[in-house]
């Protein structure tokens, strides 16, 4: 009874109430980084550090029989509003509600696309926007694998008859295309609403090798959350006569397409604004069909959300060949900079860096400088002159490999890591993409690789103490690319391996190629080993008040497959880390982390099952928890019935995908 | 006893060169191929997103002097790389059918067996 009263209490507040950039409120969980500006902060302080040793498994919930084949890597947040979880559930993202207290399930929904669900372009999900009048009017957005815009009613989870077309919305339409062919376009992270806008990004197929230079733009859009109308387009890959369309030499904006956003999106909601961090034009590493900067591509855009009119940008690659395009929503954090107080938001980026504006102006709040940057030979490429590198917050973690990263375990070892390097070019960062076997090399190596340091979980910001936190990994590959078999493609030239140009010179006897049942990316130092020194998987705090590293942990110790290596017998690698990229929540007490999943493009051993509560201020790991598999979600944490909970998606090869709740019995 | 080793001898002289799918069999792993495993490998098969090319060279290379049945296995066992396991042997041999129809060779009378015995000793080589 409690609890219901609390829903309608709740009901009854309106959304301006939530802060953008102070963390979740009132012990909810509205957005899918818990507040509008993504801070994956929560106010909430039972669980703290004298008694989070007592943490247990409060409640499980099976995702097994939602979708036609059971979901391992769930990249699901929830949502929590009044006592009531929403998500996307199972490899047909289905939307279910269920209460937070117990796990039990309330409603749900399933929406069969037929083929144009099966051939979704993204099969990945991680979870709902919510929106509510404030009144009786509450809703639940969902994007479906096959591009549709689907309102719910948040009670009942049934379609708003009044939004779209029976509750649901077509996304394909309105693309600039005439023809948008199933598994095209898509999306993985949800909708967000500002101001009673849904705005929503893309995800494209990947642009490793892409069978065309043709393919669809992953405009930007704004939908009235009350009844479905597209209200306006943002084009990332402007028209003749709007901003940017010089950048798109010999009329390549008409035929270039990605460029969308796959990442989550951020918002203020007193400013109006939305943060749309970008992804890159397609083809990923050669871009000789689409010469010129490609704004808006690989740029954070801060639109109006009412209006989609462009407030500002910035570019953070100019004509991306390296595939390092925007991965996570931008955090908004009001910082206090020389004694001036910014409304600030941190790009966190695969190359490493966080590029700092102030939110409002666009300004970056450390000098941004353009160096030269290295030039591509590859026939018929152009390489921008210069890349913008931030002063300040200085790289979280490696940038470009020398000679003196090599690990070094033994004399041997470092012998035979000093002959594989010879293999590839190296350079400084912004190393370009090299043919494989020109000049002798297998082609560029590049650290961090495509995926990049940091990746879609991103990080955490405090807005108490002013603290981000980063997860990343540090694990070198081989940019190489081939000619492209004109029969097949018309690109010019694709990706080696699908990006994956890495060889190892002596597999055998080595790491296993194999994950358990699944495959993953290969090392490619000697016998199979990392080629580069630890840590492979790091957390590094910064304080966004000065711009200063404070501490970097280690995600954990090295994984077995390592430790176990006859090369390495006595080595100390409990401070190596595991290769994944650790999801993070901050609470007013404490950090919280995890190996991570090792699902995605992860290192040999990779993912694990152990949860962190971590010291915010010294790094110090104060207890470590097994759950039942991989945490593949970033957690959340709510309050409810006096009980604060941290609820988080997990799952390996072979261990179908669960929700966990954890609490203090 | 003579009869049983030239059958023997036969059956282990086959290569990919010998028509040894249907081109109905590679259009139903074509179908399949799309849904379940294009997204990572591409819809031409030239891989991305981390996944190999599964035409031309590198894929050639990297299967010659191995059988049809090794990769029929590898493929059941290890894709979809999120969830192994779950494509059934039959859809797996309709897919391969159709990694051999896209890598030019030759369509036969009949369907690919899913005898595994059979399959194994199916080779990848060059042009005879």
């Amino acid at each position: 009874m409690k609890r219901l009263l609390t829903t309608s209490i709740l009901l009854g507040l309106s959304t301006v109430l939530m802060d953008a950039q102070n963390g979740a409120a009132k012990g909810e969980w509205r957005f899918y980084g818990g507040d509008a500006g993504s801070t994956k902060y929560s106010p909430l302080d039972q669980i703290n550090a004298s008694n989070v040793k007592k943490l247990e498994i409060a409640w499980r919930w099976k995702a097994e029989n939602f979708g036609p084949r059971p979901d391992y890597n769930w990249e699901v947040t929830p949502l929590m509003v009044g006592g009531v979880l929403y998500f996307t559930a199972g490899s047909r993202r289905d939307a279910v509600a269920v209460d937070a207290a117990t796990g039990e399930t309330l409603w749900m929904y399933r929406l069969d696309e037929g083929e144009r669900g099966d051939r979704a372009v993204r099969t990945q999900n991680r979870g709902l926007a919510y929106w509510t009048d404030g009144k009786s009017d509450s809703r639940i957005l969902l994007i479906s694998p096959g591009f549709q815009l689907i309102a719910l009613d948040a009670r009942t989870g049934r379609p708003i008859p009044s939004f779209g077309k029976n509750g649901v919305v077509e996304l394909t339409e309105g693309l600039d295309r005439d023809v948008v062919k199933p598994g095209q376009i898509g999306s993985s992270s949800p909708a967000i609403v500002i101001r009673d806008v849904v705005v929503l990004g893309a995800a494209l197929q990947a642009g490793s090798a892409p069978i065309s230079k043709t393919n669809v733009p992953g405009y930007i859009r704004g939908f009235d959350v009350r009844t479905g109308k597209r209200i306006w387009t943002f084009r990332t890959i402007p028209h003749p006569g709007e901003m940017g369309n010089e950048t798109w030499e010999k009329n390549s904006w008409e035929y270039t397409g990605n460029t969308g956003a796959w990442a989550p999106l951020s918002g203020d909601e007193e400013l109006g604004y939305v943060y749309i961090p970008v992804e890159m034009p397609t083809g990923d590493f050669y871009g000789g069909a689409r010469w010129g900067d490609n704004l808006f591509a690989d740029s954070l855009v801060c639109l109006d959300a009412k209006t989609g009119k462009r407030i500002w940008h910035f570019q953070t690659v100019h004509h991306d060949l390296w595939d390092w395009d925007l991965p996570t929503a931008p955090i908004l954090a009001d910082i206090t900079v020389d004694g001036k107080r910014i409304k600030a938001v941190a790009q966190i980026t695969k190359q490493c860096f966080i590029f700092v504006f102030d939110r409002v102006t666009g300004r970056p709040v450390w000098p941004i400088e353009e160096r030269p940057v290295p030039q591509s030979k590859v026939p018929g490429e152009r390489t921008s002159p210069t890349q913008p590198f931030p002063t300040r917050p200085a790289p979280f973690d490696r940038q470009g490999v020398t000679i003196d990263d090599l690990i070094d375990f033994t004399p041997q070892l470092r012998a035979e890591a000093v002959k594989i390097l010879a293999q590839y070019q190296i350079g400084p960062m912004y190393l370009p993409p090299a043919v494989r076997d020109a000049d002798g090399k297998l082609g560029a190596l590049n650290l961090p690789h495509h995926t990049g340091g940091a990746n879609w979980p991103g990080g955490a910001f405090d807005p108490e103490t002013g603290m981000l936190y980063v997860s990343s990994i540090t694990n070198p590959d081989n940019l190489a690319l081939v000619v492209a078999d004109p029969k097949r493609s018309d690109m010019g030239y694709i990706a080696a391996q699908g990006g994956r140009g890495g060889q190892s010179p002596a597999p055998q006897g080595g790491m296993p190629r194999f994950n358990g049942e699944g495959q993953t990316r290969p090392n490619i130092g000697p016998q199979g080993l990392p080629l580069v020194k630890p840590p492979w998987g790091r957390i590094t705090a910064i304080d966004l008040n000065s711009g200063e590293h404070v501490w970097v942990i280690p995600n954990g110790d090295a994984p077995d497959a390592v430790k176990n290596h006859p090369a390495l017998k006595g080595v100390d690698l409990s401070k190596a880390g595991k290769p994944e990229r650790s999801p993070l929540l901050v609470t007013k007490t404490l950090l919280f982390g995890a190996d991570g999943s090792g699902l995605f493009n992860a290192g040999p051993g990779a993912g694990g099952k152990i949860f962190r509560a971590i010291d915010k201020k010294t790094g110090a790991i104060i207890h470590e928890l097994a759950l039942p598999a991989s945490t593949t979600g970033v957690p959340m944490t709510f309050m409810i019935d006096d009980k604060q909970y941290i609820v988080v998606a997990t799952g390996a090869r072979g261990t179908p995908a669960e929700l966990v709740a954890l609490a203090i019995p | 006893m003579r009869w049983m080793l030239l059958l023997f001898a036969a059956a282990a002289s086959r290569s990919v060169w010998d028509g040894v799918y249907s081109k109905e069999q590679a259009g139903r792993g074509q179908t399949a191929y799309n849904s379940k495993c294009a997204r990572c490998h591409g819809e031409a098969l030239l891989g991305g997103e981390d996944s190999p090319p599964l035409v031309d060279k590198d894929f050639l290379e990297k299967w010659n002097g191995k059988s049809v049945g090794n990769l029929v296995e590898l493929t059941r066992k290890t894709m979809p790389a999120d969830g192994p396991g779950k494509l059934s042997r039959k859809e797996c041999i309709d897919i391969v059918a159709y990694l051999l129809s896209a890598n030019g060779f030759p369509a036969g009378s009949g369907d690919m067996t899913a005898d595994a015995s059979v399959l194994d000793e199916i080779v990848f080589q060059p042009k005879p």
